[in-house]
């Protein structure tokens, strides 16, 4: 497995390698011009120049990638363009309320969606099962945005059950009070695809020779289901989990802004309408530097779910 | 033993007493505290209340009124507007800091002169060095040292900029101009303490130590800004002088008479984006007072002017007020088709003037929430023009009829005119990808169909736009200017021959205007008549030559909660939460 792991890690560098250079790249030939950003309402070309010169974006390509490169080693990204904050102290403050909202929607989403589909793979076919599937597609087909406005509006307003809005600096507090409805809202959001998906990966096991073996050699109908059906069906859904888990460090933007909670997503599109190309580098590598980090657990994981699997 | 048993009683009173906390909301996440490095709209609110210039604004009076603030007196103005001399009033103290060491820090000229100094530092970069660039004799040559040197020498006199002793401050400008006046009153001259910048270098910005009301207590950035009173603040009092037929006016100025300020203890500040929740926070009572979301104005002001009865209820006020800014879409006068100075030149852009429907812009677009334009100058700025008549501005026919007149006609039968010389005729709108720009660019698109146009678009981002813009490659932008102080300079600043290349985008550049816009700077405060009448000119040159097609003043209604004393939008005052106060009783009323 250490064998397996070490490669695993040495495949890194080259992709975030080609990190590096897309998004140094994007940003040099897509993104906007800082200057222009910074120098305020009045401005000329002296002016841009200095500021261009403050930034380093005058010097050669070459020398600015080898800036970049230098700073993703060091984990040291400067100060941001245009709040002059550490970039570091803004990661760090950042990704708290973002993990305090993901975490239980990841948890709580999870939990709900494996013990539902489950139930509904058991009763294929039946009304229910049908009935729920109806309230999946149409609960898909509505934009995350009403959902925000309709929420916000009747459990925050009308019933007055949560705070419309608001963050504060108790952790608990948070959780208890501004929280809740940001979390209601993501899972009741994130349910219907993680059920409906789910759902398929058991009706496929389900249908497996080893589960009509195990019927046949009168196991108890929970055993089947809860030993060798779940135990299979747990593979895609951890490879799924793995693939969900890298945004739940970024946060959902959406939310972030309605509920004004001071999380990554929104600073991350904060740092992009501003140009603020230090926050949106660290941003991104280290999103890509945790995609990596999550794939090869998730990877090492499948060996303790399933030892059919082997490290090659 | 009655002195203690007073003494017990006024601390358990005073441990027991609610405090008067007032909740803003920001729409736009702030950015920094430092006035040299801060430009957005939101930092300076905030900056606004801790440190202070030496000049500032009367809350209530209409049109808006420069009063001493730091200084003993408004300034003596001297050399036909070249030398400022002013007293700065003694006994003003820095909010306690650490780097003070436990020591009162009084405030002298020599702070408000460090303030301009940082402006013009190269190491910082200031976005906001345009207030006193060119403006201030021998500034201008310490910036060109300072770059050389790579340091700027803040121990290096500087002619123009003097401290003639302790609390004696002199500025003598590079040439008259009366309006530096306006200048003296920006948020982004209040005096720093040197010792306090040098100690907390770059993370001044999160330390901002002034003399003002207010100190920063807690800043959970982009979240939650907490101002707290200052404990050291100087006795002022409440003193604002509304016009005698201001009615508004004169009940918020009884309603304050004689209170010390500030009147209230603390503030909150959320930062809350979008409209909905903020809306929802003013209506739960959440949010004090809200520039009022025009999302919603069918169910809370259906008539535009009248609350819906439920809104009434609950005992709202409303301040209705005309921003005083301009939005405006600019020619660039050197583009060979839509510049220039030729009668066919101007028939061309006088004819997409008529084309254009303001009316649908202003209920459509903007919910209502706009009053035509018809000169660059806002309601509520000296060289405003309430008489200015351009007749109906909206007239597709007239527009149609020019262009035949000077040739503009579809030549090759292809339904699009074409130019005298027979070249394709094409409006590139420069527009950015957002809901807002994509209804402007289809309400374009349909007024330049109808008179035969042809209309293509150039979507990029806004840092896009304006590097070409200052570069002079795009044909046309839709802006907007939010005035800085209320003299119509600083709007036709933005049409001064000479600021092409700065301020002046569209590089209109006519002798006669220019002549003006200089004559007027030379005409002292004392005589606003005559300045009006040299603004009144220029707006007719704009009206003739028409650089801008001019679109809208943006109209707003500030929502104020009953229990809130004293506050109306002052425009050019950002927030003046100073000025409020905040009834407990009412309050407590409401929030049962």
């Amino acid at each position: 497995m250490t064998a397996y792991v070490v490669r695993r890690l040495w495949q890194m560098i080259p992709t975030l390698a080609g990190v590096i250079l897309l998004i140094f790249f994007l940003f040099n030939w897509v993104g906007g011009d800082p200057a222009q950003v910074l120098a305020g309402k009045i401005s000329n070309p002296e002016q841009i120049a200095n500021i261009r010169k403050q930034l380093g974006v005058d010097e050669p390509y070459w020398y600015q990638l080898w800036v970049f490169v230098k700073q993703v080693f060091t984990f040291d990204f400067g100060r941001s363009w245009s709040t002059n904050e550490e970039v570091s102290r803004i990661l760090l403050t950042r990704v708290g309320p973002t993990l305090t909202i993901m975490v239980p929607v990841l948890i709580i989403e999870t939990t709900l969606a494996v013990t539902f589909a489950i139930m509904v793979a058991y009763v294929r076919g039946t009304l229910t099962d049908r009935m729920i599937m109806i309230v999946c597609t149409t609960a898909m087909s509505i934009s995350f945005l009403v959902y925000i406005i309709v929420f916000q509006w009747l459990f925050g307003f009308i019933l007055g059950w949560f705070p419309v809005q608001g963050w504060s600096e108790s952790f608990w507090k948070n959780l208890s009070t501004y929280a809740p409805l940001p979390i209601l809202l993501a899972v009741a959001v994130g349910l219907a695809p993680q059920l409906r998906l789910y759902r398929s990966f058991f009706l496929e096991e389900i249908n497996q020779d080893y589960v009509r073996t195990a019927r046949a050699k009168g196991l108890p109908e929970k055993k089947v289901m809860m030993k060798h059906v779940l135990r299979n069906a747990l593979i895609p859904i951890l490879t799924n989990i793995g693939i969900y888990l890298p945004s739940v460090f970024v946060g959902s933007f959406l939310l972030e802004v309605f509920f004004s909670i001071p999380g990554l997503g929104r600073e991350i599109i904060t740092a992009v309408n501003r140009s603020d190309f230090p926050v949106i580098k660290a941003v991104t590598v280290y999103l890509a530097m945790l995609t990596m980090i999550i794939n090869l657990l998730v990877d090492v994981m499948y060996k303790f779910v399933d030892p059919r699997v082997s490290f090659k | 033993m009655r002195i203690l048993i007073a003494i017990l009683v006024a601390l358990s009173f005073s441990a027991t007493a609610e405090q008067k906390v007032l909740r803003i909301p920001f729409l736009i996440a702030e950015t920094n505290f430092d006035p040299a490095f801060a430009s957005d709209l939101y930092s300076n609110n905030v900056i606004d209340e801790i440190l202070e210039p030496p000049l500032t604004y009367d809350m209530l009076a209409r049109p808006a009124k420069l009063k001493p603030q730091t200084v003993e007196a408004m300034p003596e103005i001297t050399e036909g507007g070249r030398i400022y001399t002013m007293r700065v009033k003694k006994g003003i103290y820095f909010s306690d800091d650490p780097v003070f060491k436990g020591k009162k820090r009084e405030l002298v000229a020599q702070d408000f002169i460090y303030a301009i100094q940082r402006l013009i530092d190269p190491k910082m970069s200031s976005p906001n060095s345009w207030m006193v660039d060119g403006k201030i004799e021998g500034l201008d040559e310490m910036r060109d040292k300072a770059k050389k040197a790579g340091k700027l020498d803040y121990d290096a006199p500087i002619s123009g900029l003097r401290a003639l002793d302790r609390h004696t401050l002199q500025i003598r400008l590079a040439k008259p101009d009366y309006n530096f006046l306006y200048i003296l009153a920006l948020g982004t001259l209040g005096a720093q303490a040197r010792e306090v910048v040098e100690h907390y270098g770059s993370e001044i910005g999160g330390h901002p130590v002034g003399t003002g009301a207010f100190v920063l207590k807690e800043w959970k950035r982009s979240s939650k800004i907490v101002l707290e009173r200052n404990p050291t603040f100087r006795e002022e009092y409440y003193d604002a002088q509304p016009a005698a037929a201001d009615v508004e006016g004169q009940k918020l100025a009884a309603e304050m008479k004689g209170k010390r300020l500030p009147c209230i203890d603390r503030v909150e500040i959320y930062i809350i984006e979008e409209s909905q929740p903020r809306w929802l926070a003013f209506l739960n009572n959440e949010l004090d007072w809200i520039n009022f979301p025009y999302e919603f104005r069918s169910t809370v002001v259906p008539d535009g002017t009248h609350l819906a009865p439920w809104a009434k209820k609950r005992g709202f006020k409303t301040f209705p007020s005309v921003e005083a800014g301009t939005t405006y879409l600019y020619y660039n006068m050197k583009d060979p088709v839509w510049g220039g100075y030729k009668p066919e030149q101007v028939a061309l852009r006088r004819a997409v003037g008529f084309a254009y429907d303001i009316d649908e812009e202003i209920n459509l677009v903007r919910n209502g929430f706009g009053v035509e334009a018809v000169t660059p100058v806002p309601p509520g700025v000296l060289g405003f023009d309430a008489n200015f008549n351009l007749g109906r501005t909206h007239d597709p026919a007239k527009a149609k009829a020019l262009l035949d007149m000077f040739g503009y006609v579809d030549r090759d039968g292809d339904g699009w005119r074409e130019t005298p010389d027979g070249k394709p005729l094409v409006f590139e709108y420069a527009t950015g990808p957002s809901q807002l720009e994509r209804l402007f660019t289809q309400l374009w698109k349909k007024n330049l169909d109808t008179i035969g146009i042809r209309m293509e678009v150039v979507v990029e981002k806004w840092p896009d736009l304006r590097k070409k813009s200052k570069l002079g490659k795009l044909q046309n932008w839709h802006l907007a200017w939010n005035g800085d102080f209320p003299d119509a300079e600083n709007f036709y600043q933005l049409l001064y021959g000479p600021n092409c290349g700065s301020s002046n985008d569209g590089c209109f550049q006519l002798p006669e205007f220019d002549r003006l816009y200089e004559k007027a700077l030379a005409i002292p405060p004392t005589n606003a008549e005559e300045r009006a009448k040299v603004y009144q000119q220029m707006a007719r040159l704009v009206a003739v030559y028409q650089p801008w097609k001019l679109n809208v003043h943006r109209k707003r209604i500030d929502f104020v909660q009953p229990w809130v004393l004293g506050w109306r939008k002052q425009q050019f005052l950002h927030e003046a939460m100073r000025y409020a106060d905040i009834d407990l009783e009412i309050r407590a009323k409401y929030m049962k």
